[in-house]
């Protein structure tokens, strides 16, 4: 006897199987935006709880009007022009400074053991012992400041952008040597856009613990800038002025992290998805 | 244009256990305008001998000199991979190894691109383009630079068999149009034998083991019976240094 085989196609299952599309909330409510939002918003709740709570917390909106009272009076506006150019100098000569190191670390081994440990210790040393130190050593006035920026940001600088000089393809230095391209020219077409990506990490890394410097160093030694304002009202014990000051540094921080650097980031990584004409959203890894 | 005499060179590496000989006492001479190829098995020193003759790596012994008529011998190169910059376009690819940056030498390089049909494709990035196509941007780099002396190792060793052949034959395009004095390492014998004037055969420890002149009629392709036939004759010669290598082990 033989047996007929025949091929059915295969069943479809009952429909308590079927596969269908997942009911998703929409997508405005799940996006990574949304979220960012509602941690913008549970923290000013979380804020206006505990203002309630306690009396010596003053609220959102209490902190809102002594700042607009600090803009109208001109000191929000003079005093973060005083700090923002000591940081901008400071980071300015840091990064400069950091990348030098950082490609002698990341390229030569005699100067990475001279320089490694030193590094480290640059690392170790919190913002607050510049900050003293700088202001022992020059007194009050600018230059504490922006020598705190400097000490406190070179040690991020160098050490990521030794770690991105490590990082470089050798065959690629491998092809400009059998191509006999000059060092200058190797240095600013192969090392440099190398380790970009790593340079902005070490930035951002730098500005904030700089912006650390900075606040300390004029805390401590300094008659004018933000740090020496919100000093000013601590003394005074004036808890709404402090805080003041202190949400504005946090708020002047987020900004320069998310949209400063950030764009900056995107557009020097069109390369990374072949994208030369920008057209497409470009991934870029968030530095 | 180059002459390339190697003389006695001998390449020690060193390793925990005393030293690995990569090349042993090799002596042969590459005549100008000559397309020569260096053959044979894995870790027989052929890369190695390639890095020494581009001023890569130093000889542990022995000399390489390259002839150029009076002046520093120019070297182009091209690698097994494209190596191309990927944060650059292809046209700043080519400048990037250029000695000088006029508009002479953009145009030059224009040239090469096309003809090694990459042309439109200057402003891209390396990423926008297929491997085969970043490699024709690597050979068009190192004819671009006018070398006196052309490397070439293993090129086309990382490509699928179509694309491999047609870049083989527009290699042998571009070399009857410029001549240059070329240097060829390869595993593939029949590669070989389709491009090259004299084939270098390498052994195993890095020593010479034969030289073979080309001398069938250009162009060649795989498919014609005189080249098929010299590499079964190479072919046969490789199974017997294996042979020999058997016995005497």
């Amino acid at each position: 006897m033989t047996t007929v085989q025949t091929h059915s196609p295969p069943t479809t299952g009952s429909p308590d199987h079927a596969i269908r599309p997942r009911r998703a909330l929409p997508r405005w409510l799940t996006s990574p935006l949304a979220a960012r939002l509602t941690s913008y918003v549970a923290g000013l709740l979380l804020w206006q709880l505990v203002a309630t709570i306690f009396d010596r917390f003053p609220a959102p909106l209490e902190i809102t009007s002594f700042l607009v009272g600090e803009v109208a009076e001109g000191h929000l506006v003079s005093n973060f022009a005083v700090t923002l150019n000591r940081f901008g100098q400071g980071m300015l000569i840091a990064v400069v400074i950091g990348v030098i190191l950082g490609i002698l670390i990341g390229s030569y081994r005699g100067a990475e053991a001279f320089l490694n440990d030193i590094n480290v210790v640059g690392l170790a040393i919190p913002a607050v012992i510049w900050a003293l130190l700088a202001t022992m050593w020059f007194g009050f006035g600018d230059r504490a400041p922006i020598v705190t920026v400097i000490l406190s940001a070179v040690p991020f600088v160098t050490v990521n952008v030794a770690q991105g000089v490590r990082a470089i393809d050798p065959r690629l230095g491998h092809m400009s040597a059998a191509f006999g391209v000059p060092a200058s020219r190797r240095l600013r077409h192969l090392t440099l856009p190398a380790i970009a990506g790593y340079v902005f990490a070490a930035i951002r890394f730098a500005v904030m613990s700089g912006w650390n410097g900075i606040l300390l160093s004029e805390w401590f030694g300094a008659t004018s800038g933000v740090g020496w304002r919100a000093r000013y009202w601590y003394d005074a014990n004036r808890m709404p002025g402090f805080l003041a000051w202190v949400v504005f540094f946090i708020v002047f921080m987020l900004l320069v992290d998310r949209g400063g650097l950030g764009a900056i980031a995107k557009r020097s990584f069109r390369w990374r998805d072949g994208d030369a004409a920008g057209t497409t959203d470009i991934v870029t890894e968030r530095v | 244009m180059a002459t390339v005499t190697i003389d006695k060179l001998r390449k020690v590496f060193p390793t925990a256990t005393g030293g690995h000989v990569a090349i042993d006492d090799v002596s042969f001479e590459i005549a100008d305008r000559q397309f020569t190829s260096l053959v044979g098995p894995s870790g027989c020193g052929k890369t190695t001998l390639l890095n020494i003759v581009s001023g890569v790596e130093c000889p542990s012994a022995g000399e390489v000199s390259i002839d150029a008529e009076g002046h520093q011998a120019r070297i182009g190169y091209v690698f097994q991979e494209p190596r191309l910059l990927p944060w650059r376009s292809i046209l700043d690819n080519m400048l990037y190894v250029q000695r000088t940056r006029d508009d002479a030498t953009v145009e030059r390089c224009r040239n090469y691109l096309e003809l090694v049909g990459l042309r439109g494709a200057e402003d891209k990035y390396p990423a926008q383009l297929s491997g085969g196509m970043q490699q024709r941007a690597g050979i068009a780099r190192a004819f671009s630079v006018e070398p006196d002396l052309l490397l070439m190792d293993e090129p086309f060793s990382h490509l699928d068999a179509i694309t491999a052949r047609s870049l083989r034959a527009h290699l042998q395009e571009l070399w009857l149009e410029t001549r240059k004095t070329v240097m060829f390492v390869t595993h593939d014998v029949m590669e070989a034998v389709e491009l090259s004037d004299e084939i270098v055969v390498l052994a195993p420890g890095g020593r010479l083991h034969e030289l073979i002149p080309v001398t069938l009629e250009r162009p060649r392709r795989a498919s014609d019976v005189a080249v098929a036939r010299l590499k079964a004759d190479i072919l046969g010669r490789f199974e017997q240094l294996e042979q020999q290598k058997m016995v005497t082990q």
